[in-house]
């Protein structure tokens, strides 16, 4: 199952995390992904939540052997385009496994996240037909998300595409 | 063209290693708020029921075309036997 071709393989994955390696100019960085339940106050029986939050970094292991991502570090690997197709394409492949979750994402910084309004916004007729996707305004709340709007969003939100 | 690579599955230990990490609680930790404000909820909740309900009408109608299907072939079958 693929949406977008030019992509990553991946190095290792489960159901709610994956790895893979962005080799570029500046070197070779392993990259991790993960979906992450988040916990419903509403629901408090059931355990299986439908919504995640999606974390996204470089990954750093210690010397004591504990992991943990970097959200801020920018790696200018000069290959933002395949890191961008690859993860969509796990957020793709998650959300169809699952079709009644829903995924959050927000970038890390601001500048990251206006970073990540471009991707989408450049490759929104391809999402769209996969997806439905929103942007949350601090002003306006959950609008549907608009690749020619100039508001910056704060986060999105991905749900699988309503026929 | 993309490379090709074995995939390896990754052990529990990796697993719970990351769910734990700093990073990913602080990023749950934001994300449960905004999750929890009650736009949020409003949202998800129509969303799903919205959802729902186009996964369960094309089954129904696809049970419905099948009976239908079945009973015209009976029919059918009747008028030939008379």
């Amino acid at each position: 199952v693929a949406i977008l071709n030019d992509r990553y393989p991946l190095k290792a994955k489960s159901d709610n995390v994956f790895l893979f390696e962005s080799i570029g100019h500046s070197g070779k960085y392993t990259l991790l992904g993960s979906f992450n339940p988040i916990l419903d106050i509403d629901r408090k029986r059931n355990t299986q939540s439908k919504n995640f939050n999606f974390a996204f970094g470089l990954l750093k292991t210690s010397e004591d052997g504990s992991t943990d991502i970097d959200d801020k570090e920018e790696l200018h690997n000069g290959d933002m385009e395949k890191i961008f197709n690859t993860v969509t394409n796990e957020i793709y492949k998650f959300v169809k496994r699952n079709p009644l979750n829903t995924v959050t994402i927000s970038g890390s910084t601001p500048t990251r996240t206006r970073k990540y309004r471009q991707l989408i916004s450049k490759n929104h007729e391809l999402i769209s037909k996969h997806f439905d996707l929103f942007g949350i305004l601090p002003q306006r709340g959950i609008v549907k998300f608009n690749p020619n709007s100039m508001e910056n969003y704060v986060s999105f939100l991905i749900e699988n595409k309503i026929n | 063209m993309m490379k090709s690579i074995k995939t390896r599955r990754m052990t529990t230990e990796e697993i719970q290693s990351i769910l734990n990490s700093p990073t990913i609680i602080r990023k749950k930790k934001e994300a449960e708020q905004l999750f929890h404000s009650a736009e949020f909820k409003t949202h998800i909740q129509k969303r799903t029921a919205e959802r729902k309900e186009s996964s369960v009408i094309p089954s129904l109608l696809k049970k419905k075309l099948v009976v239908k299907k079945k009973v015209s072939l009976s029919r059918g079958n009747k008028r030939q036997v008379a």
